[in-house]
């Protein structure tokens, strides 16, 4: 359904979920540009954003694990092994 | 040699036709992503190699099968098969995750920081030692989508299908487990 809302309304029309896109980066670069007017005029919106970005800062330094090099072999192997058995077919 | 050049889709089209570097380069790509995803899901070292095994062995069999579909990304479709042997294995054996206290710095010594200084890395890991602890007591809904989006990298929109949830119940999930690490981490006085 469409909505009567003047644009410039609808444009400030941000929410928690997209802060959290934008701060992952999946948005448009037409979002990114309400979403940074709605940060300049919205105190509440810019503490949320804040929030959710000092927590994904603090994820990031986690860092990923590496499997072990027996499993990456086991893999290696069963691929090896299965190209042999499609050969011999 | 390969490179990252070569792209996902072109590697799987090499691996098709009998290369095995070109799965070689694939596995080494992907597989930090994948295991750190399972790991914090099962929570277990030796089960998430096992899972971590099952699913390269899964993505080899699809693969030569022809299953794979070159219409999506390889990390989500790796992930997906990630994802769904884990939710049977808690099926099969009627174990839902359960929250583990940190086993010590051995669980890290596999861990690389080629680039990190020696004075840096201690810090580096109590670091993701407290933080694997924090994700470990999240709601289980939330700590499924706050790793695959985090760690392992994926869209809200992937996340949402792995899952079978609609994109904003991921993204309603994403931003509580956020909210909720903040709280934790307020709470526990964690300084970083």
């Amino acid at each position: 359904m469409f909505t009567t809302a003047p644009r410039s309304q609808m444009i400030q029309t941000i929410t928690p979920c997209d802060l959290l896109r934008h701060i992952y980066g999946e948005t448009s670069e037409a979002e990114n540009s309400a979403i940074l007017h709605a940060l300049n005029t919205d105190w509440d919106l810019r503490e949320t954003y804040r929030s959710l970005l000092i927590t994904k800062d603090i994820l990031s330094q986690t860092s990923l694990r590496s499997p072990s090099r027996t499993s990456l072999k086991v893999i290696m192997d069963y691929s090896s092994q299965t190209e042999e058995t499609l050969e011999l077919h | 040699m390969l490179t990252q050049s070569v792209s996902d889709h072109q590697l799987v089209a090499m691996y098709r036709n009998g290369n095995q570097s070109a799965f070689a380069e694939l596995l080494t790509r992907h597989k930090d992503r994948v295991y750190t995803a399972i790991f914090l899901l099962v929570k277990d070292e030796i089960l998430a190699e096992d899972l971590f095994q099952d699913t390269f062995i899964k993505v080899i069999e699809n693969l030569r099968q022809g299953k794979y579909s070159e219409k999506g990304r390889f990390l989500p479709w790796v992930l997906r098969i990630a994802h769904n042997l884990c939710i049977d294995y808690f099926r099969r054996t009627s174990r839902m995750p359960k929250i583990v206290t940190r086993d010590g710095v051995d669980i890290f010594s596999i861990l690389q920081f080629a680039d990190d200084r020696a004075d840096k890395t201690m810090s580096h890991h109590e670091t993701s030692i407290v933080m694997r602890d924090l994700i470990a007591q999240l709601p289980e809904e939330q700590r499924e989508v706050l790793i695959l989006r985090h760690y392992a990298d994926l869209s809200f929109k992937e996340i949402a299908t792995i899952t079978d949830v609609s994109i904003n119940t991921a993204l309603g999930r994403m931003r509580y487990a956020l909210l909720n690490m903040r709280k934790m981490i307020a709470e526990q006085q964690i300084i970083f």
